[in-house]
């Protein structure tokens, strides 16, 4: 038997729509979940991106109403529990020399518990509250704490 | 901005590279996530790599109390800051959340070992960003031998 | 004496040398020079040619030496092809020295590793029209998959005996990749669409890498069981290899596994084309549609990449279309050639490795599905 009737008699036609679409499905099926793999695995590396998303909308909504120079200094200033956080580091600082070494610093920051003390002294260090010295330690600049913290 | 060939190409120790070479360097980085907190080389411990910052913060404290803190894009930490002999000598701790590209000590030194303009190049920008960033840190001329680092 | 001397010039190959026999032999050189003089597929069309010589030397049946003799020394290391053995373990060194990033950085360019497939199905009807039985058909059709194991695999389960000239068939082409394809690429595109610059793919991390062999191993196996020994060896590589902690594994996969492998395979069906056995009709027909289906592949995977860039943003060079038969990394090494052919600054090499590893994939869940719906 030869040509469309071997075809036809062999179920070829169906085995290759079959075949093709098995085929087509697999790497479609595996595309997707490719294309979606580093996202998840972003969002299980840190679930605060869900909360943030949806801060992130309510603080645009805010911002919408704000000039840009306004959003420009709301990166550098500090909110309500960055000033009392900022105000423990302060005491903390006060206990040490004037020209102190950071990672001590973070040390009691971590020994008084205080609350997210890496993010907060990167947010003090931002803001220009502690600055350096030049020589690998650094000092705490009080004149900017006050304006930050009134 | 992710991709580690812009990285190296804005970071003021690799910018100076050809394409060539940043192609070539560009290749032994692999990026990880970072969040505050994490450690990514603790003193005292075997090197096992170097890393380049593409966003985030880090604060890199040496033994004797010292510290720097690095948090622009392209900034480098690597060789005399981080390790001597094999050891790390510094400690990298995250501050801020974001990323950096991890490259293999020994693949990195095989690099700037070799007899060529590529090397050459990232000497003399290292030696410079070294004293803007670090000026404390000794900067050590012979980059031959393998406890240096 | 004389009677003696009689006697055993009639069993030397001089002797029992026919047409055929020399007719292999020529060929078997042939794939020796491609190989080496010509560094076409060598380290496949090495072994395969110098099997070719084994297996057409004339002997007297009885003796146990002929590979189809059942207690010769070839007929056993033939096992693991007749078996199926050796496939997979070619797949575990394949997937332990392949690098998914590329195809993990942009997923879409699995479509064209699909799509290149089409050439094994349409073959597969060419088969039954010219007369072929179905499971003929199907091992047939599969050298359009350009993936020598998976055609010796899926051959082996369904039709034993078409293996050598299947085999054959598989690899010339695939070693002929460079002379079959760029006609073809040239011919279905225009030069603008050649000149398509890709979008530099995103990093991909450690952990997506790690994750990826299983996440393809679970999601194909599941939806073709039957691709589970090529597609379960080919992740299992990738993932030791990827995983780093098992590196002294993945390097012994990447480097003493898939070289044993490759070596008795090629010896054993270079040696399985005996003239007598092999020189048939059919073996023409088998390698007129081998041709067909590579042509096919082909021009399917280039003419889907000008379909998808109706739809995409950002469009993608329709060679790489080509790079969807699964002849890893030649098929990629032609687009990255052809494409620079037009502009020697534009790098397409990376970016074909997409296509050609999902290509690797397809056609082995399209073996699983040949398998599944004919055994």
């Amino acid at each position: 038997m030869y040509g469309l009737e071997a075809i036809n008699a062999n179920n070829g036609w169906s085995i290759s729509v079959v075949g093709v679409s098995i085929v087509f499905s697999g790497l479609v099926m595996l595309s997707i979940v490719i294309s979606q793999l580093y996202k998840v695995l972003a969002l299980l590396e840190d679930p605060s991106r869900i909360k943030a998303f949806f801060k992130l909308k309510k603080v645009r909504k805010k911002q919408a109403g704000k000039g840009p120079e306004k959003q420009a200094m709301d990166r550098e200033t500090l909110n309500e529990n960055q000033k009392e956080i900022a105000k423990q580091f302060d005491l903390l600082a006060g206990t040490m020399q004037e020209s102190f070494s950071l990672p001590r610093l973070l040390l009691l920051a971590r020994i008084s518990d205080l609350k997210d003390p890496y993010s907060n002294l990167d947010q003090l260090l931002k803001t220009k509250i502690i600055v350096p010295d030049g020589s690998g330690f650094f000092s705490w600049d009080k004149d900017r704490f006050g304006k930050t913290i009134s | 901005m992710s991709n580690i060939k812009d990285i190296l190409k804005c970071s003021s120790v690799f910018g100076s590279l050809e394409k060539a070479d940043i192609e070539r360097l560009g290749m032994l980085f692999e990026i990880r996530q970072i969040k505050p907190g994490d450690i990514l080389a603790e003193a005292k411990e075997a090197a096992g790599y170097f890393y380049l910052l593409n966003k985030g913060s880090i604060l890199l404290a040496l033994e004797d109390g010292r510290s720097i803190v690095l948090n622009e894009r392209g900034d480098f930490m690597g060789m005399e800051l981080v390790s001597a002999g094999g050891i790390y000598k510094t400690t990298l701790t995250v501050l801020a959340k974001g990323s950096v590209f991890a490259v293999s000590r020994m693949k990195f030194l095989e690099i700037i070992r070799e007899d060529s303009h590529a090397a050459a190049s990232i000497n003399t920008s290292w030696r410079k960003y070294l004293e803007s960033n670090a000026s404390f840190v000794k900067y050590i001329e012979d980059k031959s031998l393998p406890e240096n680092f | 004496m004389e009677a003696l001397f009689i006697e055993f010039f009639q069993n030397t190959g001089f002797y029992l040398c026919d047409y055929r026999y020399i007719i292999m032999i020529l060929v078997g050189l042939v794939f020796i020079y491609l190989g080496i003089a010509k560094d076409y597929e060598p380290l496949l069309l090495v072994p395969i040619g110098f099997g070719m010589l084994i297996g057409n030397i004339p002997l007297f049946k009885g003796l146990g030496l002929g590979i189809y003799e059942n207690n010769s020394v070839l007929h056993y290391l033939y096992f693991g092809v007749t078996q199926g053995i050796y496939p997979p373990l070619i797949f575990l060194g394949i997937g332990a020295m392949t690098d998914f990033s590329t195809l993990m950085a942009r997923p879409v360019l699995m479509l064209l590793g699909a799509a290149a497939q089409a050439g094994i199905f349409i073959t597969f009807l060419g088969a039954l029209a010219l007369g072929f039985a179905p499971n003929e058909a199907a091992s047939i059709g599969i050298i359009g998959g350009a993936d020598g194991p998976t055609a010796i695999f899926l051959t082996a389960k369904l039709a034993p005996r078409l293996i050598g000239p299947i085999a054959v068939a598989a690899y010339s082409y695939m070693a002929l990749v460079p002379v079959i394809q760029p006609p073809i690429m040239r011919f279905f595109t225009t030069r603008k669409e050649r000149l398509i610059r890709m979008e530099e793919p995103r990093e991909v991390t450690k952990k997506e890498k790690i994750i990826f062999p299983i996440l393809a191993f679970l999601l194909c196996t599941f939806l073709a069981p039957a691709a589970l020994p090529l597609l379960g060896m080919l992740c299992f590589g990738n993932l030791i290899k990827e995983a780093v902690v098992t590196e002294r594994l993945a390097q012994t996969a990447r480097n003493a596994v898939i070289d044993t492998a490759t070596i008795l395979l090629g010896i054993t069906v270079g040696a399985s084309t005996q003239g007598d056995v092999f020189l048939t009709s059919s073996s023409v027909g088998i390698f007129a549609l081998g041709a067909l289906s590579f042509c096919v592949a082909t021009a399917a995977g280039v003419i889907f990449a000008k379909f998808m860039n109706l739809f995409l943003k950002s469009k993608i060079n329709p060679l790489l279309g080509a790079a969807g038969v699964s002849a890893v990394p030649d098929s990629a090494r032609v687009v990255q050639i052809v494409g620079q052919r037009e502009d020697p600054t534009n790098f397409l090499l990376m970016h074909a490795m997409a296509p050609n590893v999902s290509g690797v994939i397809g056609s082995a869940i399209a073996a699983g599905v040949f398998w599944s719906l004919m055994a």
